[in-house]
């Protein structure tokens, strides 16, 4: 059986791993608030949809009206793509107020329900790619390290059988070189995007660097990111002032 | 500003027993916060309702119903008028077991699903508007500032809010409970359970409160001594005190007297 790949549509992100992240993966986009994981992961999914490839997008930090709203400011993003269904966005807290999930804690009970709708959904809409914002805020609710290892490794072996890609994203404290809240999720992920930012002549400048990449032979080299209306464009970091 | 505790105005609220009443020489001062401390076996839950029973009293109870509270009374004879009862205790088991029936199902609930109106449901972009749940210390305080507040006001027990809220939220509304009513000069009465929450917090409730009544049971031999220590009365002296008493089918009967000072 051989492993296609996933391309995200940013091209020096792709040619570092030989094309694009293997189909199946489970990555972990780390970064603390503003560093652009949302941004990120957006066109992850809008460049897999616009190959057709569907893809479904679980927020839990941001309410759904904000997310889109904001996402109409990107020239990549294309509302069609929202309406025509191959790009579905999910509200999580609706879910967990379906499931009657209303406390802070779940059960391991609780949390199979929670995982068995994703993976439901996941199936439903037969998606290739899948986001969940954030994963820490997810993870938050589940009681135990063991718990939040079982969650993702779950997941992310159903979506793996299904050829699908995931995005999981990571908060962390701004200035900080953690990969996690729990110190768990990295473990369990095949590879680790880490955006941060490092100061250069007074300026902060965005970077992304890929950690680790499971079956991949990729350079760990820091890139500067920019976020401009037409979405996250790379450029090595050395040659920038 | 401090009109209400003017000297010549004190009187005082009865506490529905004799002997008590003559034990404080005359009865609770207007305006005083007491502290009625417990051990289990005391009885202090039968007295509060028999201070309950008397005069013009909101009853807030968290450890019993509204039905467990009127059969006791049935039983010891007395017929209160003038009571309301703010029944916690039935709300907060209504919402323990609503909470807990929704929990023990989120994998029925997962069944009963249907996918595609929760994916029509989820990507609907509708902001979710959740109700509030009631809060039951704000509940306390605010019934005391917004209204008037009658004669007695009974809390039974705090044992039920320190098992929900931190130490430091309850002082606080037990701080405007006591400012409100030295305003409104009315009775508060606060039961908590000797023991259970360390001797620190005891000590802060006790220094809160104008009066401290303190119920304990000693064991002699085969039977048990029961005393009913007047700890603390602020500003007097002379009404400190301890009687032993009895609890027969009319209620607390204090014996002996007898005067510390």
């Amino acid at each position: 059986m051989t492993f296609g790949v996933c391309e995200t549509g940013i091209e020096e992100l792709d040619a570092q791993m030989g094309g694009g992240f293997p189909v199946g993966s489970t990555i972990l986009i780390v970064g603390s608030s503003g560093s652009g994981k949302t941004t990120l992961c957006m066109q992850f999914l809008v460049n897999g949809a616009k190959k057709g490839e569907k893809g479904v997008f679980f927020t839990i930090t941001e309410p759904l009206f904000k997310l889109t709203s904001n996402l109409e400011k990107f020239e990549f993003f294309d509302r069609s793509l929202v309406d025509d269904g191959t790009i579905t966005i999910i509200d999580l807290r609706i879910i967990f107020e379906r499931l009657g999930l209303d406390a802070e804690k779940y059960t391991v009970e609780d949390t199979n329900a929670l995982l068995g709708v994703i993976k439901d959904i996941a199936k439903e809409l037969n998606v290739k790619r899948l986001v969940i914002d954030s994963i820490t805020a997810l993870c938050y609710r589940l009681q135990s390290k063991e718990m939040i290892r079982d969650f993702i490794f779950k997941l992310g072996t159903f979506l793996a059988a299904k050829e699908c890609t995931t995005f999981l994203t990571s908060e962390i404290p701004p200035k900080t070189f953690i990969f996690s809240q729990y110190g768990i999720e990295e473990f369990i992920a095949d590879g680790i995007i880490f955006l941060g930012e490092v100061e250069r002549g007074g300026d902060l400048i965005r970077t992304l660097q890929i950690v680790k990449m499971r079956g991949v032979d990729h350079s760990r080299i820091k890139y500067a990111m920019s976020i401009t209306s037409r979405g996250i464009e790379l450029a090595p970091l050395l040659k920038t002032r | 500003m401090y009109e209400w505790i003017e000297r010549d105005e004190v009187d005082f609220i009865s506490t529905g027993i004799d002997k008590l009443d003559s034990l404080l020489e005359g009865g609770i001062p207007k305006g005083f916060f007491t502290l009625i401390l417990g051990v289990p076996g005391s009885g202090f839950e039968i007295l509060i309702k028999q201070i309950a029973s008397n005069g013009n009293t909101l009853l807030f109870s968290t450890c019993e119903t509204e039905e467990e509270i009127m059969s006791t009374m049935k039983r010891f004879g007395w017929n209160p008028e003038n009571l309301e009862i703010v029944d916690i205790a039935s709300e907060y088991a209504k919402r323990t077991l609503l909470v807990h029936g929704k929990r023990s199902s989120s994998y029925q609930r997962r069944i009963d699903l249907d996918l595609k109106e929760l994916i029509a449901e989820c990507s609907g972009g509708k902001p979710i508007e959740r109700g509030e749940e009631e809060d039951f210390l704000n509940m306390l305080s605010k019934r005391f500032t917004d209204s008037r507040i009658p004669e007695k006001t009974i809390v039974h027990s705090l044992d039920f809010f320190l098992d929900q809220y931190q130490q430091s939220e309850i002082i606080k509304t037990l701080h405007i409970m006591k400012m409100s009513n030295m305003k409104k000069k009315g009775a508060v009465f606060v039961s908590l359970t000797k023991g259970v929450c360390g001797e620190l917090f005891e000590r802060k409730m006790e220094s809160i409160a104008d009066c401290v009544l303190e119920l304990e049971v000693i064991r002699k031999g085969t039977s048990f001594d029961r005393y009913l220590a007047v700890k603390k009365m602020k500003n007097y002296a002379r009404k400190i005190g301890i009687a032993r008493y009895i609890i027969d089918e009319s209620g607390f009967v204090l014996e002996t007297v007898e005067r510390i000072l």
